[in-house]
């Protein structure tokens, strides 16, 4: 599956799971860690919702990810809330 | 008795739990670095729970501490990656193996990558699923428990 690929899947599976938030945008890259190791960095941005977000339903966005990565790539999903951010900087 | 891991957790939510504009970038950086420390401490204690050390003598002490030490961070990803994507695998021992993955590389971003930014809220939605995570752990059977940490550390060949 292509990077561009599973951006798809992810938004997917994050509006199924949280459907009272609004995906914001979904990012996915690439890079090699300090262990040699393949990484790919899955950044989800959202408004809305809550934060922190319901554990189990990260987890299953988290399984999506997994499953879509296939077996020779390192998942590293962020969940950000840019409402959240956007508040707490104007405090 | 509460486990290093437990602490480990709860460093990370008081970094946070001061006013917001009071948290600092290196607040945000501990508190991620806390969390993959929450759960690698998680599996060392896994590995040498079997041995039920109260009372040590100093040669037991020797060797519960070689074991507890024995984990090495990068091969431990390389086994846990397998692992998390292993569907055989019970559903929370997926989700440890693969938390692990996350928090090991996002740990080494926020202490080593001056570059990297770090958002408060990213933070609090991973101190959610490490809260949620070592619930689910340490609920497991001690069997299931100590074969994760067996594998995932590969200290049994």
């Amino acid at each position: 599956m292509s990077l561009a690929e599973m951006e798809n899947v992810v938004a997917k599976a994050f509006s199924d799971e949280f459907p009272d938030a609004v995906l914001v945008g979904v990012a996915v890259n690439h890079a090699r860690n300090s262990d040699g190791i393949d990484v790919i960095w899955v950044d989800i941005e959202y408004n809305g919702g809550s934060v922190p977000l319901d554990a189990e339903k990260m987890q299953d966005v988290v399984d999506v990810v997994w499953s879509a990565a296939g077996d020779e790539l390192s998942p590293v999903v962020s969940f950000a809330s840019k409402e959240a951010e956007r508040l707490e900087a104007a405090e | 008795m509460k486990q290093l891991s437990d602490e480990l957790l709860d460093c990370a939510k008081k970094r946070l739990s001061t006013e917001v504009s009071s948290i600092t970038e290196s607040d945000l950086r501990r508190a991620q670095s806390d969390l993959y420390y929450a759960v690698f401490h998680a599996i060392c204690s896994a590995l040498v729970e079997p041995l039920n050390a109260v009372k040590l003598s100093k040669a037991f002490s020797r060797i519960y501490v070689a074991i507890y030490r024995y984990p090495d961070h990068g091969k431990m990803e390389q086994h846990a990656r397998k692992l998390g994507s292993n569907a055989d695998l019970p559903r929370e021992v997926r989700r440890t193996a693969q938390a692990f993955v996350d928090l090991k590389n996002k740990r080494q971003e926020a202490d080593y990558n001056p570059l990297s930014t770090h958002e408060n809220s990213i933070i609090r939605n991973d101190i959610q699923k490490v809260e949620t995570l070592l619930r689910d752990f340490w609920s497991l059977s001690d069997e299931v428990r100590i074969d994760f940490a067996l594998q995932v550390t590969r200290l049994e060949r």
